[in-house]
């Protein structure tokens, strides 16, 4: 049994000579496999770059593109070693058709990487973006990898943004409430979270960053008279009335002293500068400390003369990052990669059962370790399987 | 007992086992083998015990995760990985020589785990990035593929060592092929479970991050490492070569990738 497969084997390793027998040859898949596995290695060696890398002009630009190690998973050597390797696959897949023998499950592993390569290819149609949502601000444009933009035809609305944090201060959760509106109409709400994407429209939605925008406070100010309400962020200027006098805007709380929003001015006027803290609920924390203004005259919001200031609300504004991608090539990868590991599996676990290998092990070597699994049995079935030259 | 004190005694439970194999090695007393295999195999159920402590603590911490999250977790079960696949796979004699190599790789592990500075062991809350059902599985198939292939590679050490002239009749040489086929099995589970989870958290199955295209690194070496040895008909020393360049493959995806700028730096 075992002199007759190792002979199908010799046999089928024989015949291949000239290039189709060289392409369809394992010594070829395992060399591809070697060069494959140098380009990566200088792929991650290098910061690799999106799209097309050369400098210069012309027949410049074409070798430094062929030289450079930045584009490596885009480059000629990489997609040809890999398009070699296909068609090695392929031929390889071909032969073993004429076996007949065992030959589905080995046309159905390697057909999946096919698939999975096939599925990777489709990756150019797909639709890879960025968009940044102020919190309540509606957005209809993509900003694509490339640097251009483009318009999805309907618009997506951050209702909310929140940044959750652990008591030590490691984020625990960035979360996004959007609204997605075509028409003028809310046509769905979706919450993205990180490892919790919506869906709209085939396009997916992906909670990627987010900034915070610096804080900002809506200030009244009164001379008596006149009542001016100002939105104002730090290190804003406000313009008062009298000429003389600048109001800076220092520094803005949400929540200062436990005594809630506040914000710190710079009031610079002819007879020098001074601070005042304008707490929203003075009145509150008034009516807890009665001497305050005797002892901080710092906090009056009538310390100045003649005016009078507020603070109405304070906050801080986000921004959240969203990634916008569809990837038509997903689904092909997917079944592609499940095949895989399926007939991976099936190679495995099946030659156990086979009667061939039941019949030759028994009358084999009597060694413990052979009794349990016989590997060379299995060498030689795949051999038959594989029917490759080598 | 903490989780900690546990680890730290499995250490050197382990290193002590160590000892009794090469004792029983150079002396050629079955005894002493015996003893430490009694010993590993002790060392190991404490190991696992001392895993699910973690676990049980960080529930009470009140960030209840399963411990696969950092580093230290990682390099802990990626040691209790390798002895329980030598464990598994090897029986008599060939057992006995690849524990001697593999015992001191996870005590070393564990030390590192435990003493150095610059591995974090406090028991942390996960980031949104890892809060997934994805993390465990992920994490478990890539160190069982890991520990695979590092046993097939001891395996192969000792082909190339023995100049058997047919190696795979060699005991040996049995383990080795199923290593290398039970670990391709597993690193391919992980490598697309961590596919699944990357479309899922960012958008896209593959990017060529230093980690990813590391992985893809280690699974080509060992799809070569199998269809050499369908050329050549069986194991030979070029397919043991082969695996062990795997080896430097595989420790260079777990620690030589933190090194790269990547995705995956926190493990």
């Amino acid at each position: 049994m075992k002199q007759a497969s190792s002979t199908d084997y010799k046999k089928t390793a024989n015949n291949g000579n000239g290039l189709p027998g060289r392409l369809s040859s394992l010594k070829l898949a395992i060399t591809l496999l070697f060069f494959i596995t140098a380009l990566c290695l200088v792929g991650t060696v290098f910061p690799q770059r999106d799209g097309y890398v050369s400098y210069g002009h012309g027949l410049v630009s074409w070798i430094s593109s062929l030289l450079s190690p930045y584009g490596i998973f885009h480059s000629i050597w990489f997609m040809g070693a890999g398009l070699l390797l296909c068609i090695n696959l392929i031929l390889c897949m071909w032969k073993r058709a004429h076996l007949k023998r065992r030959s589905l499950l080995m046309l159905l592993l390697h057909g999946s990487i096919l698939l999975v390569i096939a599925g990777y290819g489709l990756g150019f149609m797909s639709l890879d973006g960025f968009m940044e949502i102020p919190e309540g601000s509606t957005v209809s444009r993509v900003m694509l990898k490339n640097g251009s933009s483009q318009d999805l035809g309907f618009s997506v609305r951050c209702d909310r943004f929140a940044a959750d944090y652990y008591p030590n201060g490691m984020p625990k959760e960035y979360i996004s409430d959007l609204s997605f509106i075509r028409d003028g109409q809310v046509a769905s709400r979706a919450q993205v979270k990180v490892n919790h994407p919506a869906s709209f429209s085939g396009i997916n939605f992906y909670q990627e960053s987010f900034n915070q925008s610096p804080a900002s406070a809506i200030i009244t100010v009164s001379d008596g008279q006149k009542k001016m309400v100002l939105k104002a962020s730090e290190g804003d200027i406000l313009p008062l009335p009298s000429g003389d006098t600048r109001v800076r805007v220092v520094k803005i709380w949400s929540n200062l002293m436990h005594a809630g929003p506040a914000v710190k001015l710079l009031i610079e006027g002819p007879s020098g500068g001074r601070y005042l803290w304008v707490f929203r609920d003075i009145d509150a924390i008034k009516s807890r400390v009665p001497d305050l203004f005797e002892r901080m005259p710092q906090f009056d919001p009538s310390g100045f003369r003649p005016y009078t200031f507020s603070c109405e609300q304070t906050g801080t504004s986000y921004t959240t990052g969203i990634g916008v991608k569809h990837d038509p090539g997903t689904p092909l990868v997917g079944a592609g990669g499940l095949l895989f590991l399926i007939s991976l599996l099936l190679v495995f676990l099946l030659p156990r059962t086979s009667p061939g290998v039941q019949s030759s092990s028994s009358g084999g070597n009597p060694s413990p370790a052979l009794v349990e699994r016989s590997a060379s049995d299995t060498v030689h079935k795949k051999a038959q399987a594989t029917g490759c030259d080598s | 007992m903490s989780s900690g004190t546990i680890i730290g005694i499995v250490t050197f439970v382990y290193l002590g086992t160590f000892s009794l194999m090469l004792v029983g090695q150079i002396l050629d007393k079955k005894g002493f083998q015996n003893a430490a295999l009694f010993g590993a195999g002790g060392g190991f159920l404490l190991h696992g015990a001392g895993i699910l402590s973690r676990w049980y603590e960080s529930y009470s911490l009140g960030v209840g995760h399963v411990p696969l999250s950092n580093f230290y977790e990682s390099l802990v079960f990626f040691s209790w990985a390798i002895v329980l696949i030598a464990f598994l796979s090897i029986r008599g004699e060939a057992r006995n020589r690849v524990l001697t190599f593999i015992m001191p790789a996870a005590a070393l592990m564990l030390g590192y785990a435990s003493f150095s500075t610059g591995v974090e062991s406090d028991i942390q809350p996960l980031v949104p990035a890892l809060k997934s059902n994805w993390l465990a599985i992920h994490v478990i198939t890539c160190f069982l593929g890991y520990s695979s292939f590092v046993v097939a590679s001891v395996s192969g050490f000792f082909l190339l060592r023995n100049g058997h002239a047919s190696p795979e009749a060699h005991p040996t040489g049995t383990v080795f092929y199923r290593c290398v086929m039970i670990g391709f099995i597993f690193f391919t589970v992980g490598i697309l479970t961590g596919s699944v989870w990357a479309q899922v958290a960012w958008g896209r199955y593959w990017g060529w991050d230093p980690k990813e295209t590391w992985a893809l690194i280690t699974w080509l070496i060992y799809a070569a490492v199998l269809h050499e040895r369908i050329r050549k008909g069986r194991a030979t020393k070029g397919v043991a070569v082969i695996a062990l360049i795997g080896l430097v493959s595989v420790l260079f995806t777990y620690f030589g990738v933190n090194y790269l700028p990547g995705l995956h730096s926190y493990l």
